[in-house]
């Protein structure tokens, strides 16, 4: 009854007007619901009355047909004023939840499951808004309805109308027993919920796998158990909302029986006519139908409340970064450094212990060094997608923090492990670097990547489909068409974090070239755990355990770190392994 | 994915009425205290009229009585109306649990050959939000569906026994409201509802790309414009929603007005009966309010009818998906494939459709164990297309394929998986622990042969590097781990199921030459007496084969 959640109210600014709309014309339709009562009412007794007349019989038809006629166009403008409440709803929702999406790294949608954010604000949004088009005006009716009702028939019977305004307002706080309903929808309903949605989402997305590994069976199983652990909870709360339900509708019609027999001792006394005692029992049907309006509107407003504790977790989620204003400049040479950076999860050991390092302009600098090093950890600090826990990174001298997150990235761009296409054409997908590029621009960057012949195969060229999330491209294509977009968006400094290591061999050949052309004309920073392709790089930085085991160029490096030696040789003896035997050919 | 789109809307009815009937009990109960709850309404009206009239001395009959019965008609309603509302949500909600689980159970006997061109957030739409829409009609239709006929009977009943000018006037109402309202209602809303349940599907869809994308739209500061591509579809889904509510309100306030004028007809007809000096006024009072109650029931007919035109549309993207047929059907009397000794592809004949090219044309292919096998040729010629059928991924248009001179359809499909293990292109990871990941085809596994596949397939001393070793948790987006560390992972898995062939199907296409390197060696060190069919477009990736194949044109001839 009382579904009174935070987070959807603090999101009404711009909704209230429409909200307040919705109850003015629910009052309308309530003045002539009433009038008509009165015109049937008036009517009925007259047929007992021994002066019934044409035009008084006339009369009361025409009184009813203009309140049938209001009713009606209310109705229709309840409609478009639900319709407006909505259309804002829904938009200002999607936009306060897209925008903290936006905000996210891939760590903190894990948290909140990826499946569950998308359900947010595709289908939970759309439950959400029943909250403000449907819920609210009728809480709101609910507490003015009832008082103009106590003023109609307080002028047939004080204590009637006493009764009914006293049991009215008193159904609200007599609900509140039931207040659980919002916490169970919380901590119960909205978890299995989502338990159930990512482990549906993730079947869907592994099937092959499941069915290869005979797997598929117990999977099912445990789906049929988080199905019915969801059925279990959605009905504790429909239990409690069935009890709350179940005292409201006792209230109610007890209320009307006690109001019908207290006219009719009035009848009997004398004190009223019977055309007052009928229009009371109309009237105290209407009288509540406030009430069950809003019983109504709760049960359809539960998914959405349920799904507004969802979106306040996502509300919760810390992403406010840090920012400083006209720091002094220390040392303005150009380049990007890292003073001291130490970064670490709570409990676990750090992953980076006071790091140095510079990436000078127009050099290539490479990082390299075993699994788990933390060079993937450095190459999202540089992006600022995190930040460091102590010391600081600088952009020619410049705090990181002085500049802003759009300033940064229009600098430093990052070509990553496996590059996100989104449905659309070839062009759409490049155009995200650069909204403003032409035909030209865009084919001479494909043509940069070794992109361009294979484009020019398909009749559509720049507009070939590129599916489901870029499906139809291979890994070495979508990677390419990450380097495309990093040269598209023009920005003076490219990470490369190991861009290679899912492509195949041919596009890895390709891609390299491509990095080698790029050094000439942009500042890069190449993350790559194979080092043959670094090791022309101006320097070599090599990580070991969050510390730097070594830095300098190749060969300085094979004398002086044996870590990074005995990583060539490692390397050396695979790369050489099965040469004699098949020659490289391919296709 | 095809079914037919024209599907009536009775036959619509029909397949839900027969879904529900899972629950037969709760919806029998629920109709019964629709039912009960329903009548009390009228009663409740008529007994209170009466209770009035008898005071006032208008009707003969005990007032206490009228009144008991009033209380009465009231306690029926609101325990009518508390067990309808519980019983029908008990039912729809396990339905509902069933009809997830049996969608999954749909997707697994479909996949993976009728699942390739789906999109996974529109499946999870379906799975979700358009079973969730089936529980109005579980929960909300079916109830008011049988007192829409019974309350109008009871109260033309009544108004005959006033006099039939009465039911002459109701009647055509009656119809009006509920029949032919809802019938246009229906038929009017379909589109709009399709429409709708579409575009909320198609943003989800979009919400889960950006989802999965986000980390490249905030390097190219492409947040922006993604907004402005969902908000696009966001007014689509107003425009839509619009036209839902114009259609809602219609539909609601259409019978409100109709419902009225039923009530002014009444007073007309009183009137001129009244006029001809002969009427029954306090059988035209008890008929006014029974009338205003019958149409509590109608009136929410036409509440449901707005909410079902979704539910239609819901139920119609549901079923389209249990209409599938799958492409493979495992015979009930399969048996289980004993130990393969040796594989024969016979005049293997294969196309994805009979209006495509055929990919395949005759393949003959013998394989005896411990063969090691390659087959290249250029992508998207038809090489995966052989392991795939091998797999029973699906059927062969024409020819056969033998294991032990046996057909392979007449074995069952999981000893088929038991003994030919398929290492795909990209390992899929489970957000489970990395041990449960390699332990997926033995779950039984003990920690040490967990550590011991891993070893072998050269990821243990990786593993050990994870903050949590064996059991870091892998993550809904599974991005944690290289293309090459997957591809490990699904090696080590298939080894723990120690199957007799080996399947791999361009298991190097993602892996740069270090990683190919090293993952041949891997499988070199530890298939040595495994068959082993190995598909690839590169020279490198064969080099261990004894013997190896080129496909053209559907051929497949020996090197």
């Amino acid at each position: 009854m009382l579904l009174l959640n935070k987070t959807l109210l603090k999101m009404m600014k711009g909704l209230k007007r429409w909200i307040l709309c919705i109850v003015v014309f629910r009052l309308v339709v309530l003045l002539g619901t009433v009038s008509f009562a009165q015109s049937v009412s008036t009517f009925l007794a007259d047929l007992f009355s021994p002066s019934l007349s044409d035009a008084a019989l006339y009369g009361a038809i025409a009184d009813a047909a203009v309140a049938a006629l209001v009713m009606l166009i209310g109705h229709i403008l309840i409609g478009e004023a639900e319709y407006m409440c909505t259309a804002k709803a829904r938009t200002l929702l999607r936009e306060k939840i897209l925008d903290k999406i936006l905000l996210l790294d891939v760590a903190n949608i894990e948290k909140i499951g990826a499946a569950n954010a998308v359900n947010m604000a595709a289908s939970g949004v759309e439950n959400m808004q029943m909250y403000y088009s449907s819920y609210l005006p009728s809480l709101v009716y609910c507490f003015i309805a009832p008082v103009y009702m106590f003023f109609k028939i307080y002028k047939l019977s004080m204590p009637i109308a006493v009764l009914l305004l006293v049991i009215t307002m008193s159904i609200l706080p007599a609900n509140n027993v039931f207040r659980q309903i919002t916490e169970r929808l919380k901590s119960e309903y909205w978890e299995s919920l989502r338990d159930m949605t990512s482990y549906f989402l993730e079947g869907l997305r592994g099937m092959t796998t499941l069915k290869l590994f005979n797997r598929d069976a117990d999977r099912t199983k445990v789906l049929e158990g988080k199905a019915y652990n969801f059925y279990n909870r959605i009905m504790s709360v429909m239990k409690l909302n069935f009890k709350s339900f179940l005292l409201t509708y006792a209230m109610m019609y007890f209320a009307i029986f006690l109001s019908v027999t207290i006219a009719c001792v009035k009848l009997a006394s004398g004190e009223i006519d019977i055309s007052s005692a009928m229009l009371i029992l109309m009237l105290s049907f209407s009288f509540f139908s406030s009430v069950r309006e809003l019983t109504n509107a709760t049960h359809s407003a539960l998914t959405g409340v349920a799904a507004a504790q969802n979106v306040s977790d996502l509300f919760d989620i810390e992403t406010d970064r840090k920012f400083t204003h006209n720091s002094p400049v220390s040392d303005s040479t150009p380049g990007i450094r890292l003073e001291d950076v130490k970064f670490g999860y709570k409990g676990r050991d750090p992953i980076l212990k006071g790091i140095n390092m510079s990436f000078e302009e127009g050099k290539v600098t490479a990082i390299v060094g075993p699994s788990g090093c933390g060079k993937s950890t450095i190459a999202a600090m540089l992006l600022r997608f995190l930040d460091p826990e102590s010391g600081r990174l600088t952009f020619d001298g410049r705090p990181y923090t002085d500049l802003t997150l759009e300033e940064l990235r229009k600098k430093v761009i990052m070509v990553p492990q496996r590059v996100s296409l989104f449905s659309g054409t070839v062009r759409d997908n490049l155009l995200i670097a650069n909204p403003n590029a032409d035909d030209k621009t865009l084919w001479k960057a494909l043509e940069d990547v070794d992109l361009a012949p294979w484009l020019k195969n398909f009749a559509n060229g720049l507009d070939t489909d590129v599916g489901d999330s870029g499906g139809k491209l291979s890994g070495g294509q979508r990677q390419k068409i990450g380097i495309a977009r990093a040269l598209l968006s023009s920005a003076p400094y490219i990470i490369f974090d190991e861009a290679t290591s899912s492509v195949d061999l041919e596009s890895e050949e390709d891609i390299w070239n491509c990095i080698d052309r790029l050094s000439y004309t942009h500042t890069l920073i190449i993350i790559s755990h194979r080092l043959s392709t670094i090791r022309r790089a101006d320097k070599i930085y090599v990580i070991q355990k969050g510390a730097i085991a070594g830095a300098g160029k190749h060969d300085e490096l094979i004398e002086t770190c044996p870590l990074y030696a005995n990583m060539v040789e490692e390397q050396n003896i695979l790369e050489a392994m099965g040469k004699e035997a098949v020659g490289y050919e391919s296709k | 994915m095809k079914a037919n789109k024209k599907t009536s809307l009775m036959a619509f009815s029909v397949r839900l009425f027969r879904l529900a009937s899972a629950v037969k009990k709760q919806i029998i109960g629920s109709t019964f205290a629709s039912i009960i709850g329903n009548v009390a309404q009228l009663t409740l009206m008529g007994c209170g009229a009466a209770f009035i009239l008898s005071v006032a001395g208008f009707i003969t009959g005990s007032p206490v009585l009228y009144g008991a019965l009033t209380f009465l008609s009231a306690v029926l309603i609101v325990v009518g109306r508390y067990v309808e509302g519980y019983v029908s949500h008990v039912g729809a909600y396990r339905l509902l649990a069933d009809l997830r689980v049996g969608m999954f159970r749909d997707i697994r006997r479909l996949a993976p050959a009728c699942l390739v061109d789906r999109n996974s957030g529109d499946l999870l739409s379906i799975a979700i939000a358009d079973i969730e829409t089936l529980e109005f009609f579980f929960g909300h239709t079916i109830g008011p569906l049988f007192t829409v006929i019974l309350l109008p009977v009871c109260t033309l009943i009544l108004a005959w026994t006033c006099d039939s000018k009465y039911v002459l006037v109701l009647l055509p109402v009656y119809i009006i409201i509920s029949v032919v309202l809802p019938v246009l209602a229906l038929k009017l809303g379909r589109k709009i509802g399709q429409r709708y349940r579409k575009e909320v599907a198609e943003y989800q869809t979009l919400v889960l790309e950006s989802v999965y994308g986000l980390r490249d739209i905030q390097i190219f500061g492409h947040g922006a414009r993604r907004k402005a591509l969902l908000d696009s579809k966001n007014s689509q889904i107003n425009k839509t929603f619009h036209l839902r509510t114009l259609h809602k309100q219609l539909v609601t306030s259409a019978p409100t007005f109709f419902i009225y004028l039923a009530r002014i007809l009444i007073i007309g007809v009183a009137t001129t009966l009244a006029l001809k000096g002969n009427y029954n006024p306090a059988g035209v009072v008890i008929l006014s309010f029974v009338v205003s109650a019958s149409f509590s029931s109608t009136q929410s007919l036409t509440a449901v009818i707005s909410n079902l035109i979704e539910t239609y549309a819901a139920a119609e993207r549901l079923f389209a998906i249990q209409d599938t047929q799958p492409e493979v059907i495992e015979k009930p009397d399969s048996i289980k494939m004993p130990s393969v000794e040796d594989i024969e592809f016979k005049d293997l004949c294969f196309s994805y459709g009979e209006d495509l090219p055929e990919l395949l044309k005759d393949v003959n292919l013998h394989i005896s164990r411990g063969e090691k096998i390659g087959i290249m040729g250029e992508s998207g010629i038809g090489k995966s297309t052989i392991i795939r059928l091998l797999l029973r991924f699906w059927e062969p248009t024409s020819g056969k394929i033998l294991i032990n001179g046996t057909p392979l359809t007449d074995f069952t499909l999981s000893s088929l998986h038991e003994n030919v293990a398929l290492l795909e292109q990209d390992t899929f990871l489970f957000n489970c622990t990395i041990a449960e990941n390699i332990a997926l085809g033995r779950p039984g596994a003990t920690r040490d042969e967990i550590i011991n596949a891993a070893k072998m397939a050269s990821i243990h001393d990786f593993i050990e590097t994870l903050p949590d070793g064996y059991d870091t948790q892998m993550g809904e987006m599974g991005d944690r781990l290289s293309g090459g560390e997957r591809q490990r992972i699904g090696i080590a898995r298939t080894l723990l199921m120690d199957p007799d062939v080996l399947v791999l199907d361009e298991p190097t296409s993602s892996l740069d030459i270090l990683n190919e390197k090293s993952f041949l060696k891997t499988l070199d060190d530890t298939c040595r007496d495994k068959t082993i069919i190995v598909v690839s477009h590169r020279m490198s990736t064969l080099s261990s084969c004894s013997r190896i194949f080129t496909l053209k044109d559907g051929h497949l001839v020996e090197k």
